[in-house]
């Protein structure tokens, strides 16, 4: 009798003790707080603009108020910033200082020589220099520098319009842009229709030194890029291209008199899924594929038109989110072709367009130019071999600041959710530090971001979504 | 005068402004909105094909599963998109007269087990812990890149499982089963953390319309083989291999989703009608309450194959670099505007 009273009285605890879910405590309040902050205003990217006016400029306009030009910016910037952005989970507070400039007259004796300006600045510190008119034609110029300046050369005009610019492309962008990953693996694929009339090579490694390394060295400030290539024969397309009869102003090396075509319609099929080995089975990170499709004879050349039956001069397409494509119709005489490294610069120059896109670097003269009407010419300084301008750069670094705090207290908030909505779910002491963690990361990435680091404040949020994705998807985490 | 003085103040202004502007472009990501530039919205596909039984008696499944991967890659995804789990492997068993062969109708034409197929879960690692970590990511970090789902916010899934179940289980290899609690969960986990745009879940077994009831996360639209209570019925047996070799269910999808191809047009809708509760002996189920596009506009291609979206590249990036003089390039190579101007306008996105 006593034996049963001892077993139940000890047992019982025991084996309510030991058959228990094991939950470590997760901050749920914090998590809590974090979500509600995301729907209020609370990222904040706050930017400096240094306008240094040259003396000239303000000799000539004795009214020109400095005093009220500031503060009459920001209010234009508000408003319009308001108008055609309506999210409010960003902020963009804007501050202006305003300078004399005494040194304009040797930078426009050498036209419009930026490097003559040392304006040396971190993301979110910007310099505009305003210089006065030459009076030759009556255009207002800018040039945007490669670094974190521009040039304006201001003129008399009569009329202006200010239409603000769209956001209409914002969709797309997202479509086309890869989701963030720490880490990218490209893979340059150069397929080979039918090595029976042309055996191909190419100078990949060079190539790849020579153009896309600077520009992978400078944005691995954001994801590191893996760069592989291959190279594959008897590589097929599922479907017959269309032919036409050769038309006179299209020159081509082939001395057939038709050529082939694709249409936009037919080029989602253009990649050939079941037979291209184009999977990477090295890594699990996301894949970038760059294919340079050398057409068989029987298909060759092979164009790409557009909708309006032009055919496209690069010869090339982009696969949104996937990669991009360049098909080239190489001399054919000598049964074998290598490609060189200067031949590829231009295909090159293609993929770094495609990449650029997908890594979700935007294009700044498109917008630009969409703002402002034709009586200013606005140009662009090419970045010092990078492919990507301070401008691109600062501004990508911004938007995955944002993007990755977003994820993070994202991911958070559901990771909280499933553990309160699943009762059987493990809850282990690992998880719980990585929640810490990427709670830790996360205040310091936004107390960074209020000093205007934004590069620390990038690599705390980069952090924080490492680990709250690590906490989300760990395998101890079941129910 | 004083007119010109505002105007050229104003303008300055706007030049500024824009230039500004330029600097502003941030993006929060947290909204998912639904674009022209794609019909619908996705910009990948996936496939988690799963057959849950063992034993010869059970070929007809792994049979539908085969021709359901067939279909599919046929139609575009590439084996690195499609998760295949059989859990039995068929083709060698000492009792197929026609080693290595799967085959799906009797009088044998196609081989389903022909040259690449690819099974990534084989056997006894087709459980319903495999499964569901596959759907979830929840996976081991040392685990190959073909045995997950590495899917994204844009990605189009096509769930088909096959095997013996009853009202809201799914038998996994005779051993343990998985409920339509568990499969909800696992789709909500999904969608927690973005794992898809659209899911069809596609199930043939007995009673396979109680498996899609408990799923509650949007997006996902289910069919089933079978209503409550009714069972789900193999098509026909060949005789040489001496068991029955496909589901009636899964065989009319076939005989539609045959005629399909790449640059098909035709649509859910027209799947969905196409199913005969006469011909299939059972009522299959269709389920688009939590799914938000009109089923009429969706095209079969959307789930079974991997209709990719182009867009044109009419510019190149200006290389301005060579090996000796960096330096006289950096100012002098600017992107002609022109050009630019013309080759925007000669972006064409499908």
């Amino acid at each position: 009798m006593l034996s049963i009273w001892v077993i139940i009285i000890i047992g019982l605890p025991l084996w309510w003790k030991t058959t228990e879910i094991y939950r470590a405590q997760l901050p749920f309040a914090e998590i809590e707080e974090w979500s509600k902050k995301r729907e209020r205003l609370d990222i904040k990217f706050s930017t400096h603009f240094t306008l240094f006016i040259a003396t000239n400029v303000l000799e000539e306009n004795n009214n020109f108020n400095l005093k009220n030009l500031d503060i009459r910016l920001k209010e234009s910037i508000a408003s319009k910033y308001n108008l055609i952005n309506n999210s409010k989970s960003v902020q963009f507070p804007v501050k202006f200082k305003i300078k004399e400039w005494n040194e304009w007259k040797d930078v426009l004796k050498e036209d419009f020589n930026l490097g003559q300006l040392n304006f040396t600045s971190k993301n979110g510190k910007y310099a505009f220099y305003i210089l006065p008119g030459n009076n030759e034609n009556k255009k207002t110029k800018v040039l945007v520098g490669n670094q974190r300046q521009a040039i304006v050369q201001i003129e008399q005009i009569e009329h202006w319009n200010l239409e603000p610019s769209t956001e209409a492309n914002v969709e797309l962008d997202s479509m086309r842009t890869m989701k963030y990953s720490p880490m990218y693996q490209v893979t340059f694929s150069l397929m080979n229709g039918d090595p029976s009339s042309l055996l191909v090579n190419w100078d990949i490694d060079q190539t790849v030194n020579k153009y896309l390394k600077p520009f992978v060295d400078k944005i691995s400030v954001i994801s590191n890029l893996i760069v592989e290539s291959q190279i594959q024969h008897y590589a097929r397309l599922t479907f017959e291209p269309q032919q036409k009869k050769i038309i006179e102003n299209i020159n081509y090396n082939n001395d057939n008199d038709k050529y082939f075509y694709l249409t936009p319609d037919l080029l989602p099929h253009f990649i050939n899924a079941a037979e291209w080995k184009l999977a990477s089975a090295v890594s699990s990170y996301p894949t970038l594929n760059f294919i340079l499709y050398v057409p068989s004879l029987e298909q060759s050349p092979l164009y790409i038109q557009d909708s309006k039956e032009n055919i496209i001069k690069n010869n090339a397409f982009l696969i949104p989110r996937w990669g991009g494509v360049v098909i080239n119709n190489p001399d054919r005489s000598t049964g074998i072709h290598n490609f060189t490294s200067e031949e590829l610069k231009s295909v090159m120059s293609i993929f770094i367009m495609q990449l650029r896109g997908l890594l979700g670097v935007q294009d700044f003269w498109v917008k630009a130019g969409s703002g402002l009407d034709s009586s200013v010419t606005i140009e662009f300084t090419s970045p010092q071999n990078t492919a990507i301008t301070m401008w691109e750069l600062d501004s990508l670094v911004r938007r995955r600041i944002a993007e990755n705090i977003v994820a993070t207290i994202l991911t958070l908030k559901s990771l909280s959710q499933l553990v309160a909505e699943i009762p059987n779910m493990v809850v282990l002491d690992h998880i719980q530090t990585e929640v810490l963690l990427a709670l830790d990361s996360l205040k310091k990435s936004c107390t960074s971001l209020q000093e205007e680091q934004y590069e620390i404040a990038l690599q705390h949020a980069k952090k924080a979504i490492e680990r709250a994705e690590s906490a989300f998807f760990d395998p101890t985490m079941r129910n | 005068m004083l007119f010109l003085k505002y105007s050229q103040h104003s303008f300055l202004q706007h030049i500024i402004i824009c230039l500004i502007l330029l600097t502003l472009v941030v993006r929060s990501d947290n909204e998912t909105v639904d674009g022209f530039f794609s019909r619908g919205g996705h910009t990948n596909n996936w496939a988690v094909l799963v057959c849950t039984s063992r034993f010869w008696f059970n070929y007809r499944h792994i049979a539908n599963t085969l021709s359901m991967y067939r279909t599919v890659k046929r139609l575009g995804i590439p084996d690195s998109n499609i998760i295949l789990m059989l859990a039995d492997d068929v083709a060698c068993n000492p009792r197929n007269v026609f080693p290595a062969t799967v085959f799906n109708n009797a009088g044998r034409y196609l081989d389903l087990y022909g040259d690449n197929v690819e099974v990534d879960y084989r056997g006894y690692e087709v459980t319903v812990e495999n499964f569901i970590r596959v759907l979830t990511g929840r996976v081991e970090p040392d685990t190959p890149r073909s045995k997950r789902l590495l899917s994204d916010d844009r990605s189009n899934i096509l769930v088909y499982m096959t095997g013996h179940g009853g009202n809201e289980f799914l038998k996994f290899q005779d051993a343990e089963e998985i409920s339509s609690f568990d499969l909800a969960d696992a789709f909500e986990q999904m969608w927690e953390k973005r794992r898809y745009h659209e899911v069809l879940f596609m199930i043939d077994t007995c009673q396979a319309n109680t498996m899609y009831s408990q799923i509650y996360s949007p997006n996902i639209l289910a069919t089933g083989s079978s209503k409550l209570g009714e069972n789900s019925y193999s098509h026909h047996m060949d005789s040489d291999i001496g068991v029955a070799v496909i589901d009636r269910f899964t065989y009319y999808n076939l005989e539609f989703l045959e005629r399909i191809d790449m640059q098909s047009k035709a649509t859910l809708q027209d799947l969905f009608n196409s199913y005969n509760p006469t011909l299939i002996h059972s009522t299959p189920g269709v389920r688009s309450d939590l799914f938000r596009r009109p089923l009429d506009k969706v095209s079969v291609t959307d789930f079974f194959g991997s209709v990719q979206n182009v867009e044109l590249t009419g510019q190149q990036y200006n290389l301005s670099n060579s090996d000796i003089d960096i330096e006289d390039s950096i100012y002098s190579s600017t992107l002609n505007m022109m050009d630019v101007k013309e080759n925007i306008d000669n972006r064409y996105k499908v």
